[in-house]
């Protein structure tokens, strides 16, 4: 009974794990669209409400560097309380003191991320 | 009046039956008086108005020959232009000129109404002599002027008993509040029309106070004997003038004697509002999830108030937003218990309008809010033993509420934890503006849905002045005004920012008196 409990435990967090991972994709997959201004990338990865917030007023600017496929960043993940297969996602600079106040709301949609709005939590 | 006859119908039949009683007669007394305050606003407001441009004029003439200019009266002068463009056209010409000169200036004003320059030249008066010099004492801004804005400000939750009196009023209520006005309409401001005209309201007031005193004597005379009525005088309880000619001239003493029988009536506290404005309640949905907790703290723990924009579309309802924060978790995994934010000042729920904004209670205030995220500067010695005296009670209706010290919520440098010892009010809508933050060399935008990055409008800056004052009263350390940036680094609150000032100098009109600090250095000082 001990060791069945032990394993659910280990899958359960494996799974958060796996979630965490696929986020990471899904945000470096947005950090890529957004460098690159591809419109087409960004409107799969967001919702339209967002897409559109994101795209009015020529909100966009793109990165003056080499295009890149991955890029260095750190994550927090906290899942939502209360709606299942949403997360709540910061991101800094590798080298930033400290995460801001503006997180990123992914849903799950089939079995991939897709970001639907950005908002202010305070601690 | 027809109130004040039932009145006194009720009370000649009480007294005919049980005798003549001085507290009935001072009741009535203060009601008369009362009457007659609010019958005089228009002649009060007009003398008020009258010695603010009189001022203006003379600080301008001080400042030009020998004083340099002064910062609070440029910000002044920037804002009546703002407030009425026509104010160029009716002040004398030297002034128009000097006026004209700041046209181009950058200067972001605090000031969008006349009640806050009414608020910020009492300011200017006690802080720069100077620039009033020459000008007798009886044309300063006194307190019966203060006493006149104070009141009209609250005008519509007074009971006036002729409709025409009160929408007249409200009009000058609406002048006071309006960040756009007309109110010289044609008027001719010179130094000897506004010092005849000041006079002549100033004379007008004493005659109708007078009047009326007499006229209260009159009408109750069979209710107050003569003996009564100069028992009360002479023991200094009343404004009567009729036998203190040499006091009635002085209508700062009036106030004060207004302002005493006005405490002391019984009826008139009936009438009185509570509070400067209604605290609307929501029963909102909470966690029932046995790890969601709160802390439960004294009144005398408050000592802040942390201003707040909730970063979201200004239509968005404090229920929805308590929606939201119930998706929320702490950093150790807790899920929030409900709305963070103590109060919520909405301009589109429940009948809501930008003009006319409501307040709504998120947590009650001896709940422990979630919205500062910080600790306050290094606790001194003093605060140490000032909060070493509190306890505070943690826990849920599951597990039960345990009591613990306040110092268990210090940081590793000694600060306190900012929630336990605030109340967070969160003004509803964007004030942040769009940006980008730098990824790896990527232009993330930040704060997308902020269209249009606005300033607060005036009434949602009285509101949240309105309801700072209410709570001062009801939480006695409750002195100080800071920004969500206080206690950590964030955008919050955005442009609100530069308003704090404003509801701090607001609060003073309601008779309140806060500090504002924007950062901990601030605090240690």
């Amino acid at each position: 009974m001990i060791k069945l409990f032990i394993i659910s435990l280990l899958l359960c967090s494996q799974n958060v794990m796996s979630n965490e991972g696929e986020i990471k994709i899904t945000i470096n997959s947005y950090l890529k669209a957004l460098s690159t201004q591809d419109l087409s990338s960004l409107k799969k990865l967001t919702t339209e409400k967002f897409y559109k917030s994101l795209t009015k007023n020529n909100n966009l600017k793109k990165s003056n560097g080499p295009t890149k496929d991955n890029f260095d960043f750190d994550i927090k993940v906290k899942k939502a309380e209360r709606i299942k297969g949403r997360f709540f996602v910061n991101i800094k600079n590798k080298h930033s003191d400290h995460f801001g106040d503006y997180w990123f709301v992914l849903d799950m949609r089939a079995k991939s991320y897709i970001i639907s709005e950005m908002r202010m939590i305070e601690e | 009046m027809k109130k004040i006859s039932i009145f006194l119908f009720v009370c000649l039949f009480t007294l005919s039956s049980f005798g003549v009683n001085k507290s009935q007669c001072q009741t009535l007394l203060d009601w008369m008086y009362r009457d007659l305050t609010i019958k005089n606003f228009e002649v009060s407001y007009e003398r008020a108005f009258n010695k603010l441009l009189l001022g203006i004029m003379t600080a301008h003439n001080n400042s030009r020959r020998s004083f340099g200019v002064n910062s609070d009266m440029t910000e002044i002068f920037q804002a009546l232009k703002r407030i009425e463009p026509e104010y160029k056209k009716y002040i004398s010409p030297n002034l128009t000129v000097w006026l004209s000169s700041f046209s181009s200036s950058s200067t972001t004003s605090e000031l969008n109404s006349f009640s806050d320059v009414f608020a910020k030249w009492q300011t200017l008066q006690s802080n720069s002599p100077e620039l009033f010099n020459g000008l007798d004492k009886s044309y300063y801004l006194d307190d019966w002027d203060q006493f006149t804005i104070k009141n009209l400000l609250n005008i519509n939750q007074m009971k006036v008993s002729s409709p025409e009196l009160k929408e007249r009023l409200s009009n000058l209520q609406d002048n006071l509040n309006l960040t756009s006005t007309n109110s010289l309409n044609g008027r001719q401001v010179n130094f000897q029309n506004l010092k005849t005209q000041i006079n002549t309201a100033q004379k007008k007031l004493v005659e109708d106070l007078n009047m009326g005193a007499v006229q209260v004597l009159d009408n109750f005379s069979d209710i107050c004997t003569s003996e009564e009525i100069n028992l009360l005088i002479t023991q200094g309880q009343y404004a009567c003038p009729v036998l203190r000619d040499e006091d009635f001239s002085d209508l700062n003493l009036q106030l004060k004697s207004i302002e005493d029988m006005l405490t002391k009536s019984k009826l008139l506290n009936e009438e009185t509002p509570k509070e400067l404005i209604p605290i609307n309640r929501i029963d909102y949905e909470q966690s029932t999830d046995p790890r969601s907790t709160y802390c439960t703290r004294p009144s005398e723990m408050l000592r802040m108030l942390v201003i707040h924009h909730t970063a979201t579309e200004e239509e968005m309802s404090p229920t929805e937003i308590n929606q939201m924060h119930l998706e929320n978790r702490t950093n150790s995994g807790e899920p929030w218990k409900m709305v963070g934010y103590n109060y919520m000042v909405s301009s589109s729920f429940d009948g809501a309008t930008p003009r006319n904004p409501k307040v709504f209670q998120g947590r009650e205030d001896t709940v422990k809010g979630a919205h500062a995220g910080g600790y306050s500067a290094p606790l001194s010695s003093y605060e140490t033993d000032f909060y070493e005296k509190l306890n505070i009670q943690c826990g849920n209706e599951e597990v039960g509420m345990k009591t613990g010290s306040a110092l268990d919520q210090l940081d590793s440098s000694g600060g306190i934890s900012g929630n336990l010892i605030s109340l967070g009010i969160a003004i509803i809508g964007n004030f942040s503006p769009f940006k980008f933050e730098l990824i790896d060399g990527v232009f993330v935008p930040i704060n997308p849905d902020s269209e249009p990055y606005d300033s607060p409008s005036n009434q949602q800056i009285d509101a949240t002045a309105r309801l700072a004052c209410d709570l001062q009263k009801k939480h006695k350390n409750l002195k100080t005004i800071v920004p969500h940036s206080y206690f950590k680094i964030t955008d919050c609150p955005g442009s609100l920012i530069k308003y704090l000032n404003q509801i701090k100098d607001r609060a003073t009109i309601y008779g309140c008196s806060f500090t504002v600090k924007h950062t901990k250095a601030e605090g240690n000082k």
